[in-house]
């Protein structure tokens, strides 16, 4: 999506973005580079901008004078770090339609919006301002996308629900499912992921969620504000999600749970009970962990 | 016989001529089959079926009456016999509904499905396969001969998030490369992201399966195998010759060393070192 830019730009002038004072000598930066991918550093917990044997360090602690020609102390150096490299070291693409993308003329797309090669947008789909949906996606069914939103390459938003119901014979029906995706401002919705149409109820995904890749939403499920769904998800039919919640890779959801507020599910985890704000779960069936010992495991990783 | 001559092995037994490979429970007179190792059925259905030829151990030509070529690994003989001899070679070529976009190159005999669309800077190998529907975009270098199966997306920006003082998640934009070596092999509906700032990196000679999500930053090192629907999380490494089992998780930022192996299902939280066998949640070492 992003493109890297050469672009020259003072410390200072960095330092006056962030509305922080620059420590050392100003000089003239010419790239960005991650503290993974710069060797010389043995701290880990800043971001390192380099210039030649020029270099100057966003962190949250100071810095030796000898590692670098200047710092500047940031509350948060990683969140600090993409607001300087959107600001002044990517270009996003143009927004707009690409020409093999295939629009049903009854869609209504909002200004500004753009649509990758391939991508299929059905007949009763609405899309908000400024919205990004990137190559091969399909997004057909009733569909409400809000603006901001990004979709990436692949995804399948309003496929058919699984929703099959055995009738008298034991042969499993399958009925017509003509529920509403609700998708909400500045969601992002990561490659080859889908979210399911329900039967007559609405799939709701509220403001600034993020899912990440291979994720499966099923159908009539609804997902609360910034709530995070990181790579291999499965949160299966009719489970509500609260505001806040994290849940880590590759965990599975059980139809028609409650997930509260604020809570942490653990990676790989299986989830069949409703789970209480605030607390962390892990393991197959999932279990609460007891704040002692997270507590300790926290202490375990800052010592290691 | 030519399959023997080819393998540089003796035959026993009568030479037939052999038409098409076939599976050990339905072959006929004029197929070669493979049998992996001796087993009291599969002797049996050996002599009911009677193949023309098989590719079998050291037991099992003692015990046959079938016309065989003595393997120490029955399999991968069987593999070259399949590659040599039975495999359609398709012309190389790149179908009109593929996108290209002007500023990506694209090397010699390298085949794209349809609808696939390539991006900006993308740099693709020679003798690179690319199926339908797959996704390249930014800064992405495909060594030689890899494969792409469909619907895969590579070079999707990055799933990296910070709070800002309102609370709003502000994405993190990746700027950085996807480098894959040779003979890499990535399945249908996987996605690799692009890194951060660095390069996802995987060697030479890697296969990944299936729905494998592959993170921002991962280094996946020479001639490993990661299975159907496996999540390797942001800035993680794994060795070469690992072995990686369905439906595993590997946590951000863990080193997996050389030849490990990872059960089924497992959830790694913590470095392994070379050549140990996790599994479980969270995954542990097995003796």
């Amino acid at each position: 999506m992003y493109r890297i830019k050469k672009f020259e730009i003072r410390a200072s002038e960095i330092a006056d973005y962030l509305n922080e004072q620059l420590v050392g000598n100003d000089f003239i930066i010419t790239s960005p580079h991650s503290i993974r991918t710069y060797k010389s550093s043995e701290h880990s917990s800043m971001e390192v901008n380099r210039s030649r044997s020029q270099i100057l360090i966003i962190s949250d602690h100071p810095v030796p004078v000898d590692l670098c020609t200047g710092y500047i102390i940031s509350q948060n150096p990683d969140l600090d770090l993409a607001y300087i490299l959107r600001e002044f070291f990517s270009t996003a693409p143009i927004n707009q339609i690409h020409s093999s993308a295939m629009i049903s003329e009854e869609a209504r797309i909002g200004r500004n919006v753009m649509v990758g090669a391939h991508t299929i947008i059905g007949p009763d789909v609405t899309i908000g301002d400024n919205t990004k949906i990137f190559h091969n996606v399909v997004i057909n069914g009733l569909v409400h996308i809000g603006k901001f939103c990004v979709i990436k390459d692949g995804a399948v938003i309003g496929s058919e629900g699984w929703g099959f119901i055995d009738d008298e014979d034991g042969i499993p029906f399958h009925p017509p499912q003509l529920g509403l995706i609700s998708i909400e401002d500045r969601v992002w919705i990561g490659s080859n992921s889908t979210i399911e149409r329900g039967m007559i109820e609405e799939t709701v995904i509220h403001a600034d969620v993020k899912i990440d890749d291979l994720v499966h939403v099923g159908a009539g499920s609804h997902l609360g504000q910034k709530s995070k769904l990181t790579a291999g998800v499965v949160v299966a039919s009719h489970v509500t999600i609260g505001e806040n919640v994290y849940i880590a890779p590759n965990a599975v959801i059980r139809e028609e749970l409650n997930i509260d507020d604020d809570v942490v599910i653990g990676m790989g985890a299986v989830v069949i009970n409703n789970l209480t704000s605030g607390n962390r779960y892990v393991g197959n069936p999932a279990r609460l962990i007891r704040k002692k010992k997270r507590q300790t495991d926290d202490e375990k990783d800052t010592v290691s | 016989m030519h399959i023997a001559q080819f393998l540089g092995k003796t035959l026993q037994g009568e030479p037939n001529p052999i038409f098409k490979p076939a599976n050990l429970s339905d072959c006929g007179p004029n197929d070669i089959v493979w049998v992996k190792s001796y087993t009291q059925e599969r002797l049996i259905l050996l002599e009911k079926r009677q193949p023309g030829l098989a590719i079998c151990d050291m037991k099992t030509s003692e015990k046959t009456t079938v016309p065989t070529i003595l393997s120490e690994n029955p399999r991968l003989d069987f593999i070259r016999v399949l590659n040599h001899f039975y495999l359609e070679k398709r012309e190389a070529c790149i179908h009109p509904t593929a996108i290209i976009e002007k500023s990506a190159t694209v090397g010699k005999d390298v085949t794209i499905g349809a609808y696939a669309y390539i991006g900006h800077d993308v740099l693709i190998g020679d003798g690179c396969n690319i199926g339908t529907g797959v996704v390249i975009e930014g800064k992405v270098c495909l060594g030689n001969r890899c494969v792409i199966k469909s619907n895969a997306a590579l070079g999707g920006q990055g799933f990296g998030f910070e709070y800002d003082e309102y609370g709003n998640l502000i994405h993190f934009p990746h700027l950085g490369s996807i480098i894959t070596e040779d003979d890499v092999w990535i399945g249908s509906c996987s996605t690799v992201e692009i890194g951060t700032l660095g390069a996802t990196r995987i060697f030479r000679g890697s296969k990944i399966d299936d729905l494998v999500q592959v993170g921002h930053n991962v280094t996946v090192g020479r001639n490993t195998l990661i299975m159907a629907n496996t999540v390797l999380c942001g800035g993680c490494s794994i060795g070469e010759r690992c072995w990686i089992a369905p439906n595993s998780v590997i946590k951000e930022k863990v080193n997996i060393g050389d030849n490990v192996t990872v059960g089924l299902g497992s959830v790694v939280l913590r470095d392994v070192e070379d050549g140990v066998v996790v599994a479980g949640v969270p995954a542990k070492p097995l003796q």
